[in-house]
């Protein structure tokens, strides 16, 4: 236990005290989103205007989990494999088991700390109604929904270079958080980006929280897709993983 | 004597080619051993190996347990080639983390004192400097009090000065009785602190033993004269392998540098402008390389 409190001690201040970029693009940028596009440019009622601000919330809170997982996660993952401390660690008695626990236990902190600051904004600056409940669910049903695109972020973490990484994060979290409709609304997509659209993780997320804040009830079907992404995701992990070893060991390094 | 490391029929192969062929050795507890070779000879491979991080064929003992066993993580010390270029952390913070995960982890602090880096504990790792950023790799090594230490090349992108700080502890670490075995391409480097040497070539190991016995098995002397001996008068003299006519001058190698050298004196009469050159162990090293590379 004395190693994990340790390493998760020294990744929280690493990670999240004194990565300036990460806490901007992951907490401020989202949180700035929401204050621009529900007090600034919005119109219409006032029944329109809050159920847009709790929509929007839901929104910008999938958008937080996307900038954690495809950037932040993965970044960190290749920084801490180029730089050489994975292999340091995998000397140790050890080994890499506490790392990755703590690395988790991180990103679900930051998860928290997003949904927390936009939950701040919605009912602090829009006075969104939240109940106590329908908050914990929110977060609970986050911190499970996140868990294929951490995997993604797992997957393209083992790129080589740190320019290609760049490229494609970006190549996936803009074009991700717009055909889930995330930034606009879905009907203003053509009908087969729709298609692909309703297909992601990320909206089914979306609409998970949007049912939670509107007080319906979850859907399955939005489930049965994220567990699918999951399972996806999780195998081309596996085997990544595998060609990887194989390809270690037949090039000389 | 107790072993610290015993290798048996070792071989690795990155696919095709292969790596280590067929290595056989073993280094006793409290031994410094140097492992020389040419770029791709073998010996950073040979290193992962002992420390598990590649699949092994054939035998790796590390004070009587196998290489894969667990507890001997917590008797090693590695010191790869590349630095640890974490950004975000302090030197301090960055051996305080390594050193949680070992069962008796070296004091921080005492380890920063006793290495001269106790003013760079503050300092972020991304700020500094080449050479201060391999002795943080080579504390990094340290902090869980090994018995066992692994140096890959340690001094590439050091001053003289840090040179001789590390050479320094790692005399004091031999002297409290922890094996070391360190990789270099400069011999003489190594003739300072190793008590043996391993010459790797190919995968192959080319020689181990003591400098003196390298020195002794290969040492040639070279004479240099003018004289009016024939080629053939020279060949007879006693150690001589070979012997080249250059402009006026004769030049002779002997394995036998003293025995020669008494056989001319008795005819130097005939023998004037008389030079004899003494090779240096980089040169045996050079000329065993040279000999295995036109094999």
């Amino acid at each position: 236990m004395k190693p994990f409190v340790q390493q998760f001690k020294f990744d929280v201040q690493r990670e999240i005290f004194r990565n300036l970029p990460f806490l901007f693009f992951s907490l401020l940028m989202p949180a700035g989103f929401y204050i621009l596009f529900t007090k600034v440019m919005v119109s219409g009622s006032q029944g329109e205007v809050q159920q847009f601000s709790g929509s929007y919330m839901c929104s910008m809170i999938v958008y937080s989990l996307i900038i954690s997982a495809f950037f932040g996660l993965a970044v960190l993952l290749q920084r801490d494999r180029r730089s050489g401390y994975l292999t340091r660690l995998s000397q140790t008695p050890v080994g890499l088991n506490a790392y990755y626990c703590s690395i988790a236990l991180c990103f679900m902190l930051m998860t928290v700390l997003s949904t927390g600051i936009m939950f701040a904004l919605a009912i602090g600056v829009n006075h969104l109604t939240l109940h106590i409940g329908q908050m914990i669910l929110i977060i609970l049903v986050s911190l499970i929904g996140e868990l294929p695109l951490f995997v993604v972020g797992l997957l393209i973490s083992r790129v080589g270079r740190e320019e290609t990484l760049s490229v494609i994060s970006n190549l996936l979290t803009f074009p991700v958080a717009i055909v889930s409709g995330l930034w606009w609304p879905m009907t203003m997509l053509p009908q087969w980006l729709q298609v692909v659209g309703t297909s992601l993780p990320t909206y089914r997320l979306n609409h998970l929280l949007n049912n939670i804040v509107a007080n319906q009830h979850s859907s399955g079907y939005d489930w049965l897709i994220i567990a699918s992404w999951l399972a996806v995701s999780g195998l081309a992990v596996l085997i990544q993983e595998v060609t990887l070893r194989r390809w270690r060991f037949s090039v000389k390094e | 004597m107790t072993e610290a490391v015993k290798i048996q029929n070792l071989s690795f192969d990155y696919g095709k080619q292969p790596v280590l062929n067929n290595v056989n050795f073993s280094v006793n507890a409290g031994e410094m051993i140097g492992v020389i070779g040419e770029n791709g000879a073998g010996k950073t491979t040979l290193l992962r190996l002992m420390q598990a991080q590649l699949p092994i064929n054939g035998e790796i003992s590390i004070f009587g347990h196998q290489a894969h066993d667990k507890r001997v993580c917590d008797w090693l010390g590695a010191m790869p080639q590349g630095d640890l270029k974490l950004p975000g952390v302090t030197v301090q913070e960055l051996l305080g983390n390594l050193s949680a995960s070992y069962s008796n982890p070296a004091n921080i602090d005492q380890l920063m004192r006793d290495n001269g880096i106790a003013s760079l504990s503050k300092k972020r790792i991304d700020r500094l400097s080449g050479g201060q950023l391999r002795r943080v790799t080579f504390l990094s090594a340290l902090v869980g009090q090994p018995r066992l230490l692994f140096l890959d090349e340690p001094t590439v992108g050091m001053d003289v000065t840090a040179r001789e700080k590390l050479w320094l502890q790692v005399k004091q670490m031999q002297r409290e009785g922890v094996t070391i075995m360190i990789t270099s391409h400069y011999l003489e480097e190594l003739q300072d602190v190793a008590d043996r040497l391993l010459i790797l070539k190919s995968g192959r190991i080319r020689f181990q033993g003591t400098f003196s016995e390298l020195q002794e098995a290969h040492v040639q002397t070279l004479f240099r004269f003018t004289s009016s001996l024939s080629e053939p008068q020279l060949l007879q003299l006693p150690g001589v392998q070979s012997v080249n006519k250059v402009g006026s001058y004769w030049e002779l190698t002997s394995n036998d540098g003293d025995q020669t050298l008494g056989a001319l004196s008795r005819q130097l009469s005939q023998v004037h402008e008389l030079s004899v050159t003494k090779q240096s162990l980089a040169d045996i090293f050079s000329e065993m390389m040279r000999q295995e590379a036109t094999k």
